[in-house]
């Protein structure tokens, strides 16, 4: 049997690890991927505490993955919008608030 | 005092009608100004539709007062502070007279000008006007109080204003109109200084409540006290009179006024006739016989020597004159001298009775005048003619082809001149008789230079009967001067006709005496109540003297007038008979004598007034003007800059105080916007480090 | 045994999503990003959660890795840049992430997990079940939710294509 606080460790270095691609990755696409990391490793901890506090840990989990499939398909539908107006989906360049 | 005298008085029948018949000319104007264009004619035939109606209800008016009852109806107007000012209606045998004079006169001048106005433009205004003026005209006659009057009064002027300048478009006739309103209102000054007097004095302005007031008051060594207690200087009691005779004088054309009436000739004919024979300078007269109970010997006395000087005056101007109608505005001028002389002399029945006799022989002449300009201008329009129909020098021998105008001309003349059988004969005997026997009662008091006022008077007869007998003369016999076509010269139309032919009956002496030459049997002066003066210090027994001397003197005065008359008459046929020099040569007349000038330009009245009264007065103003411009205006102007430059101060002191700390606030308020937008600058990965930093840190402080 | 499979699971996982974090490759980070998950994956195995499992291989790599894959391959000129990126903020990065890192693992530590009740744990009958009657309306909400982003995206990404095929 694996003590939760592992799980719970496990999740926390992947969450600021995807923090971590979301802060400095140029590449929107990249950003995304690191949401993607961050939403499975707070997924992490609901199954790890599903395993005591039973099912309703895992109808969580479940819910954030159809959101996750949501959310990446209106994300990288906005990232071909910008794509297309910006002609680059780097995130230094896609600026049009100029100071 | 007089609050147990002031109160309000019922209404009778009489007032009731009268109310009526003063209404309706003012309802004439209202019709006649609010009418459409198109129907201006049918208002003008119900303008004197009410004039007809307005003169029967003062016909019954006169019937009810003829035994000597008088009609007073009074009510509150308003009431300032304590006093309470009151307004009514007041007829006695005098007003209910001049009542039914004004309506006849104003009812036979709207026929006139139905048929002399009827191509005229203003048409329609000229008859609003002429109900407007015979309104305030009946309201001075009606009023029981003297500021009522004074009201009317200044209508009066205001509306002559307006007659005077029907042809406003015409420079001479807008000047005429504001010359006689200017000096009508330098006469107005003298009224209300004197209304201002009896109202200092009396605290009440009606007229009935004065005469019981004055009676009542005495004078005590210097000052002038009445029953209440107030004490004013006698030389104020003279002063009023004076003053309220300046209103007359003003009004009634008198000396050193009487400039604007030769003037006022420039209105159309039948105003002239109406205002300025009949109606508005008779105003004057009617308000001294009003009055006359009010005045003092000194009063009386200046009135007197000013009605002689004035009707010797006039009478002179009128000798040389050549526009017909200004020849009969001096004769005007100068019979009103010999009323205003009546009023002074104590005989204010006598005045009356010529200031009626008087309103229809000169009214008949007026018109008169006008039908034979009326028929000049007819026949200079019919054959493309050009001259001034108003020119004496332009006529001559009319007789035969206006011989119904001629004949009124002829009565109406001879009635001016005093002729006996005429109408002037009697009321101009009564008034020379008054002044024959005045002045010898003064005279036994030791006044001997009063025997000026009878000279006066006398020689006016004399030049009265030379000018008319000129007029007369040059207009009506000899040959027509102007050179046109024979034809075409007639008479004018059957309405004018009529109207001179009423007039014209009014002129003869048999319709106010039945024994034309005698005026004591003249049924008008015993309706004249033989005024009780009770002024205080007022030599009464003086002019009861007078008047004892009058009748006395009556049979020799007459014979004196008629012999005068006779005189005067022939003089001027001697000079102005139609194959004379002074005929022939009179249409190209130019040349004149100095004392011809002197006659011709009145007295040189005019000039000297412009170079004594007006152009002072115009220096005056312009050195006003200057100093103006010089000093107010520089003091304003300096503080105008002072206050631009402290503007300037307060407007630096704003920009750099005030300004300053709004601006540092909205300088500060920016700096701090530029430094929270520096998080703001769109790079999201800048927002997520902020925002979990500070998630970072507020989970930190709560831990 | 379990254990160290359990490490060594979590281990991939920690690589590889360092290898995202670190490569210069869009594509090689997409694969990387598979690899994790699929760690991820057998974790959930471990804590006995099969059907979730089962659901995070079916939709994170075979749907949503791949959406990225195709987001990659439509946003990037082909031949030219090879994929390539870089990154930036790395300082601020490292210091947001090792905070925030350390926060939760102090968090972590302080919780108590003897304390939670053991109430037993849920297999997937009552998962289904659940799903059918507690859970119904969330679960019919995430259905409408699909669909309005499903559409939504349909919407955003498409509108450009219409006007670029007319001109």
């Amino acid at each position: 049997m694996i003590p939760i606080e592992h799980y719970y460790l496990v999740s926390a270095v992947l969450f600021a690890i995807g923090l971590a691609i979301v802060i400095t990755r140029r590449n929107a696409v990249l950003v995304l991927m690191g949401i993607e990391l961050m939403l499975n490793a707070a997924n992490i901890n609901f199954i790890a505490i599903s395993q005591h506090a039973g099912v309703p840990g895992q109808f969580f989990a479940l819910f954030v993955i159809v959101i996750a499939a949501a959310e990446v398909a209106v994300a990288l539908a906005i990232i071909i919008r910008v794509y297309r107006h910006f002609k680059t989906i780097n995130l230094d360049e896609v600026n049009e608030i100029k100071d | 005092m007089a609050a147990d005298l002031l109160t309000p008085l019922p209404c009778s029948n009489i007032t009731l009608l009268a109310l009526i018949a003063l209404m309706l000319p003012l309802l004439s104007f209202l019709l006649n100004s609010g009418a459409v264009a198109r129907y201006a004619w049918q208002a003008s035939i119900a303008a004197c539709f009410f004039m007809v109606l307005s003169s029967l209800i003062s016909m019954i008016i006169l019937v009810h007062v003829w035994n000597g009852t008088t009609f007073h109806t009074r009510m509150t107007w308003f009431v300032l502070g304590e006093t309470g000012h009151t307004i009514g209606l007041f007829i006695d045998n005098p007003g209910a007279l001049m009542i039914f004079l004004v309506t006849f006169i104003s009812l036979l001048v709207h026929l006139y000008s139905t048929q002399y106005m009827k191509d005229d433009p203003g048409y329609q205004r000229y008859f609003a006007f002429l109900g407007l003026f015979t309104f305030s005209m009946m309201g001075i006659l009606l009023a029981d109080n003297l500021l009522v009057i004074f009201v009317f009064w200044e209508l009066v002027g205001f509306s002559s204003y307006l007659l005077i300048g029907h042809w406003y478009h015409q420079a001479p006739a807008a000047r005429a109109a504001k010359k006689a309103f200017i000096v009508n209102r330098i006469g107005d000054v003298g009224f209300i200084l004197g209304i201002a007097v009896l109202w200092a004095q009396f605290r009440t302005l009606d007229l009935e409540t004065l005469k019981e007031a004055m009676s009542s008051s005495s004078i005590q060594g210097e000052s002038w006290v009445t029953s209440a207690g107030i004490a004013l200087d006698t030389r104020w009691l003279t002063f009023m009179g004076l003053g309220i005779f300046m209103g007359a004088v003003g009004k009634s054309a008198q000396f050193p006024l009487q400039v604007w009436l030769p003037d006022a000739m420039e209105g159309p004919t039948p105003v002239s006739a109406l205002i300025h024979a009949a109606t508005m300078v008779a105003a004057g007269v009617f308000l001294m016989c009003r009055v006359v109970v009010l005045l003092d010997m000194d009063a009386l006395s200046v009135i007197a020597v000013t009605g002689g000087l004035t009707a010797f005056m006039g009478a002179i101007a009128a000798l040389t004159q050549h526009d017909i109608k200004k020849v009969l505005a001096y004769s005007t001028i100068s019979q009103l001298g010999y009323m205003l002389m009546g009023v002074g002399i104590g005989a204010p029945g006598a005045a009356l009775f010529h200031l009626f006799t008087h309103a229809f022989f000169k009214a008949a002449l007026f018109l008169a005048a006008g039908s034979v300009i009326y028929a000049l201008h007819q026949y200079a329009h019919r054959h493309q003619l050009a001259f001034d129909a108003q020119d004496m020098r332009n006529m001559g021998g009319l007789r035969a082809k206006l011989p119904v105008t001629f004949i009124v001309y002829l009565v109406a003349t001879l009635a001016l001149v005093g002729v006996p059988m005429f109408s002037g004969f009697l009321s101009k005997d009564a008034l020379l008789s008054a002044s024959f026997g005045w002045s010898e009662a003064m005279a036994s008091e030791g006044h001997r230079w009063t025997y000026i006022v009878p000279v006066f008077a006398f020689t006016t007869v004399v030049l009265t009967a030379i000018y008319m007998g000129r007029q007369v003369l040059l207009v009506f016999f000899g040959e027509l001067r102007i050179k046109g076509p024979a034809d075409g010269l007639k008479e004018s139309s059957h309405m004018i006709k009529f109207v001179l032919v009423v007039l014209g009956l009014f002129s003869l002496g048999i319709v106010w005496s039945l024994d034309p030459f005698d005026y004591h049997a003249s049924w008008f002066l015993t309706l004249m109540p033989i005024p009780a003066s009770s002024v205080p210090g007022l030599e009464v027994f003086v002019l009861d003297t007078a008047r004892a001397n009058a009748l006395d003197s009556h049979t020799v005065v007459g014979l004196i007038s008629i012999v005068l008359v006779l005189l005067g008459f022939g003089f001027s046929w001697f000079k102005y008979r139609p194959r004379a020099s002074y005929a022939l040569g009179y249409q190209g007349r130019a040349g004149f004598s100095f004392l011809e000038q002197l006659s011709f330009k009145n007295w040189y009245l005019d000039p000297l007034y412009r170079r004594l009264i007006v152009n002072p007065l115009m220096s005056f103003s312009r050195a006003a003007s200057r100093t103006e411009k010089a000093i107010i205006d520089k003091f304003i102007d300096v503080t105008g800059v002072g206050s631009v430059i402290f503007a300037h101060i307060v407007g630096w002191f704003d920009r750099a105080f005030v300004d300053g700390f709004v601006n540092f606030s909205v300088f500060f308020a920016g700096k701090v916007g530029v430094l929270a937008k520096s998080f703001q600058y769109g790079k999201i990965q800048n927002y997520i480090i902020l925002a979990v930093l500070s998630t970072i840190l507020i989970i930190l402080l709560i831990l | 045994m379990t254990e160290i499979l359990f490490y060594s699971f979590a281990f991939i996982a920690i690589i590889s999503a360092f290898f995202i974090l670190f490569t210069n490759n869009v594509l090689h980070a997409a694969l990387a990003l598979i690899i994790t998950f699929l760690g991820v994956t057998a974790l959930y195995v471990f804590a006995h959660a099969e059907f979730l499992a089962v659901t995070q291989i079916m939709i994170y790599v075979g749907g949503i890795v791949v959406l990225i894959i195709f987001g990659v391959m439509l946003t990037n000129k082909a031949g030219t840049s090879h994929y390539k990126t870089g990154s930036t903020h790395r300082f601020m990065g490292a210091v947001v992430a090792i905070g925030a890192m350390s926060m939760l693992i102090y968090g972590i530590l302080k919780i108590n997990f003897k304390a939670i009740e053991r109430v037993g744990q849920g297999g997937i009958e009552e998962l289904g079940v659940g799903l059918m009657t507690g859970y119904v309306l969330p679960f019919e909400l995430a259905a409408i939710l699909l669909l309005v982003a499903l559409i939504g995206a349909a919407v955003i990404a498409g509108q450009d294509l219409k006007n670029t095929e007319n001109k």
